[in-house]
């Protein structure tokens, strides 16, 4: 025990340590005598002029110093450091003062971070716009200056939000003049999402928003604006079941707003072109309707009258059929989500439309001849200005082998008839959903506002912090000129490739969605899921060939239209807290039920034995469930997968998703590296399996359609390997209960489907179908059913009489064998040669005791579907 | 002739199979739009089940119309009802399961119904043709059944089969 006297003396040793300390390094402020002495020599005049000279030196010494420790390679570094910054933000007052805003992810909530561009150069200490929330949910902040020099931010916040329901996005102004902050303007009120805006200013300072509401569940592009005195209700460009995307506005000389955004209306993405003038909406026309994605349209309007678009063109048939089994059998038929893209550009000039220069982009070093979200400005001097992002690639360091990409950000401008060589933006690496602002400002040099999560050549696919940069491209020299253009050609089809038959699709969901049955008094609908998907949040593949985290709301909404579905990215983004906010919050913003319904999911890779799952709830905040890791592990904490876990690393899992009220779904069960030998099992926590993915195979047993095969391949051979343990028969004898599911996983879009029946498509029922096992898997839109003795397929129950199955299926194309499955044993194999069919089954020597039964069917195309099993207990006293 | 009897009276045994394996009907919350039918054509062969399982030969011969019932009235004259009973009940024991398909509608007021007799290594298939008078069905015909092996005989454990399905 150390006494009381020795302690003192410690703190008082410390004390004057820290005080010497401080006073040697400037940390703490003079003593009292050194002041006294002060005082007693010097006037108080003088005094009060040497204190405010020394605070005068202080704040510039502090401006000095953070100006000078936040410059990065030229750019300059608006984040202090202790927040997520993203969304950033440019605006310029009429005396070329400039402001610069993002949004600060910081204490688990949002905020907006302002700051001013000083006179010496330096950026100001940041202040904070009052949001409507204090611990506030927002989206994509941006800035504006009026005619008057009002600093105006405009922003997308979420409220109303409950525990499992999420809440009401809306825009909000609020403007900053004479140091004060005027009252918040609440600028729309639809009870649906409105998100994703795009501001801009006119020649009169007048400000424009344009946006993506969604009154109908469906994306529509409406309009407002500020006309100095007030705000213009919204004005609705587009409406219908059209399921427009990210406008972006733009206004020409005589006060015409020109609003480019993409538009799934046709069955793929394309980019149109709308405008407003006097108030009144005009009708939008098409500007790039080929069945390549065409999307993240932009828009400028140069002196000469011209209307630039931009977008950014990708893959075609882009979110359809892609997966392992249809490469190997060359039945692909669609582009994976994140494919190759490029920016492209078109043009309207005296009423026709032109094709714009090429963009050539850098691909010295690592950059790729891929390039994405482009955004267009017109300088003060009538030049056209690009930004957009560069995908590159590099090699890991520290002796990965692994091949990592990354996103850059990048300028350009026209020259003449064509681009100048692009700048590369300091500072830029990141992924590709960021939202930068260009500035062309009043000085004829142009502003771009970023942000970068800094990953950098030791780990390209792992971010290291999210930080909002501005950065100043000087005018150029040459002076500008009226680009030569020449008629837009639409890209052609690849060879062979036909457009998607979206008639065709429609019809097979609207089936699905008009299917109802009636279990237990109460009516059933079929949604349509799926619950394993990765975007580029995922530190493995995810920047390749997954798109945007942003993308996979499109393909799940659009592209393959499902009713709900998970966004599940390696422990939610690589246990980067702001990934997660970034998954959860969208999926928030997304939530467009009974349209469309997220969950708030993840996978979590641990590997075999203990296996990967996928990890949903129904409500936001639960934090992800990190690793269990031994202590033995030296290193970086994983942010993709491990296999250094502790003995119950799952036991420990299923305890904290009963606490949370999760659900776990194991997948790839039958491979040696991320599969499981069915270990673990808790019936509540992780009632279904994904029996099915579509980025490799089946597991659900030898022999088994799309299971590996490895009679005729290595085990090494099958993706992700082999094992046979891992079969879902397995699990199935050792008296597990799961019902059956089928999802994607990496690359794999559009044939896998998570069937869930459930009195409504909103989270809580869901997840309760699910645990419920009212679910089956399939490689398409088949409908199936299954009844056992007035049972629903899922269900467990007892029985004296003899188990009747009846089979209900209505295929995508005509059935070529329908399975029955009784504990472990084929009872009947039924070749069929129908679409629709109905069989009524009815075991006349069923054995005593618990047995399951599940029905399989494979249609004449390959496709599959797996149906949950019935537990049936039948006799007395058996088991 | 007795080939024709002999046909009538599968078709009495499978029909009898299919009604003594039947489960209690669904109950009523189970029933609606995705639940099985509980009427229509698979109703009479129901009724035509239920009354071989209670020997009941009126009401079993009930269920017939044309030709077929005027066979059927021949074949039990020409035997005791005992007799015919014990062949029903002797016809159930090697079946090991029965699928009915659902029914396939040849016009207005007529349908075929697939029916498979499932034993340990084939399959037994036959269809009915029903057709529907004054509001009910009847069985107006039986085709002579197929025997086919099926691809994954019954009972096969996931260790005996070999090779992918299709």
């Amino acid at each position: 025990m150390i006494s009381r006297r020795v302690l003192l003396g410690l703190v008082l040793a410390a004390g004057g340590a820290a005080v010497w300390a401080g006073w040697y390094r400037g940390w703490v402020s003079p003593s009292p005598a050194a002041v006294a002495q002060d005082a007693a020599t010097q006037p108080a005049a003088n005094r009060r002029a040497q204190n405010q000279q020394r605070q005068n030196q202080q704040r510039q010494a502090a401006r000095t110093e953070s100006a000078t420790a936040t410059m990065l390679e030229g750019a300059a570094v608006l984040s202090a450091g202790d927040s997520y910054d993203d969304f950033a933000s440019i605006a310029e007052a009429s005396d070329g003062t400039l402001y610069a805003a993002y949004a600060a992810y910081f204490d688990a909530h949002d905020q907006i971070r302002i700051h001013k561009r000083l006179p010496g150069g330096q950026w100001s200490t940041r202040t904070h716009a009052p949001l409507v929330e204090a611990r506030a949910d927002i989206w994509m902040p941006q800035l504006a200056v009026d005619a008057r020099d009002r600093l105006w931010v405009i922003w997308c916040e979420q409220t109303d939000q409950t525990r499992t329901a999420s809440g009401n996005w809306d825009l909000y102004a609020r403007s900053l003049a004479d140091d004060t902050w005027g009252p918040i303007v609440r600028l729309t009120d639809d009870p649906k999402p409105d998100i994703n805006p795009h501001v801009c200013t006119d020649g009169q300072g007048r400000i424009h928003v344009v946006w993506q509401a969604h009154p109908e569940n469906y994306g529509n592009i409406q309009y407002c604006r500020f006309d100095g005195e007030q705000w213009s209700r919204p004005l609705a460009v587009t409406s219908g079941q059209t399921s427009d995307w990210y406008p972006q506005v733009a206004v020409d000389a005589n006060g015409v707003a020109w609003i480019a955004f993409d538009s799934y209306r046709q069955g793929d993405y394309d980019v149109y072109l709308a405008s407003v003038a006097e108030g009144q909406a005009r009708a939008a026309t098409p500007v790039a309707t080929s069945g390549f994605y065409e999307a993240h349209a932009t828009v400028a309007c140069t002196p000469d009258n011209r209307v630039w678009v931009g977008w950014e063109e990708g893959g075609f048939n882009w979110g359809k059929d892609q997966g392992y089994w249809l490469r190997r059998e060359q039945r692909e038929q669609g582009s994976t989500l994140g494919s190759r893209r490029v920016v492209r550009l078109a043009v309207q000039a005296d009423g026709q439309w032109w094709a714009g220069p090429t963009l050539e982009p850098d691909v010295a070093g690592n950059g790729l001849d891929t390039t994405a979200s482009p955004v267009l400005t017109a300088g003060r001097d009538g030049r056209l200005w690009l930004r957009y992002r560069q995908l590159s690639r590099g090699q890991a360091m520290g002796g990965a082998r692994r091949v990592t990409r990354y996103w850059t950000e990048n300028v350009t401008y026209l020259d003449g008839s064509k681009f100048a060589p692009p700048k590369l933006i300091p500072a830029s690496t990141g992924r590709i959903s960021v939202f930068s602002r260009l500035l062309a400002a009043r000085d004829g040099s142009t502003w771009l506002a970023y942000s970068s999560d800094q990953r950098s050549a030791a780990n390209y696919h792992q971010p290291v912090h999210d930080r909002a940069l501005v950065y100043q491209l000087a005018a150029p020299e040459a002076a500008v000129t009226t680009a030569e253009l020449s008629p837009y050609q639409p890209p052609e089809p690849p060879p062979g490739q036909k457009r998607w038959d979206v008639a065709r699709e429609q019809q097979e969901i609207a089936a699905a969605r008009g299917r109802r049955i009636t279990v237990n008094g109460q009516e059933l609908l079929i949604v349509r899921g799926d619950l394993h998907r990765h975007t580029e949040l995922s530190w493995d593949v995810g920047p390749g060939n997954d798109g945007s985290y942003l993308d996979f709301y499109r393909y799940m909404i659009d592209a393959a239209a499902m009713d709900f579905g998970g966004l599940t990215d390696h422990q939610g983004g690589g246990h980067y807290a702001y990934h997660w906010w970034l998954t959860e919050k969208s999926s928030d913003m997304y939530y467009l039920a009974p349209r469309f319904v997220p969950l708030y999911g993840y996978e979590r890779s641990a590997r075999f034995p203990n296996g990967h799952r996928n990890v949903f709830h129904t409500y936001r905040g639960v934090p992800v469930f990190p690793f269990q890791l031994r202590l033995d592990q030296a290193g970086v904490f994983p942010g993709v997968g491990t296999g250094e876990l502790l003995d119950n690393d799952t036991k420990l899992l299923y305890e904290y998703l009963r606490k949370t009220k999760g659900l776990a779904i194991s997948h790839t069960s039958g491979t040696s590296t991320m599969g499981t030998d069915w270990r673990d099992n808790d019936p509540w926590v992780e009632p279904v399996v994904e029996i099915y993915q579509g980025a490799r195979n089946s597991y659900e047993v030898v022999g088994g359609p799309r299971v590996h095969d490895v009679s005729k391949q290595a085990p090494n051979e099958a993706p992700g390997g082999y094992q046979e343990a891992g079969m879902v028969w397995n699990a199935l004898a050792k008296g597990y209960r799961l019902g059956t599911t089928a999802s994607s996983d990496h690359g794999s879009t559009h044939i896998s489907y998570s069937m869930v029946y459930t009195p409504a498509n909103d989270r809580e029922s869901i997840v309760d179908a699910v645990r419920k096992r009212h679910t089956y898997g399939s490689t398409g839109n088949v409908v199936m059913e299954v009844w056992a003795n007035g049972h629903f397929m899922g269900d467990e129950f007892e029985l004296q009489e003899r188990p009747s199955l009846t089979l209900r299926v209505t295929g995508t194309a005509p059935l070529a064998r329908i399975d029955l499955v009784r504990s472990g044993q084929y009872i009947y194999t039924a070749v069929a040669d129908q679409q629709e069919t109905e069989i009524k089954f009815v075991d006349m020597e069923p054995q005593a005791g618990l047995n399951y039964y599940y029905f399989r069917i494979v249609q004449e195309d390959g496709e599959v579907a797996w149906s949950s099993p019935v537990w049936v207990r039948y006799g007395k006293g058996n088991d | 002739m007795k080939q024709l009897l002999a046909v009538i009276f599968t078709g009495a045994i499978l029909i009898a199979a299919v009604w003594l394996g039947r489960g209690p009907s669904a109950p009523a919350a189970a029933t609606a739009t995705g639940a099985p039918e509980d009427d229509g054509p698979a109703a009479c062969l129901e009724r035509m089940f239920a009354a071989a399982e209670q020997a009941d030969i009126p009401a079993f011969l009930a269920c017939f119309t044309g030709e077929e019932r005027e066979k059927l009235d021949r074949e039990v004259a020409a035997q005791s009802a005992d007799t015919y009973g014990r062949s029903l009940q002797a016809a159930l024991q090697a079946l090991k399961a029965r699928a009915v398909h659902a029914p396939q509608a040849i016009g207005d007021q007529m349908v075929d119904m697939r029916v498979e007799r499932i034993y340990t290594g084939r399959i037994e298939q036959q269809v009915y043709r029903l057709r529907e008078q004054r509001g009910a069905w009847y069985i107006e015909s039986v085709r002579a059944y197929q025997t086919y092996q099926p691809v994954v005989p019954f009972g096969t454990h996931v260790s005996e089969e070999d090779g992918n399905v299709p």
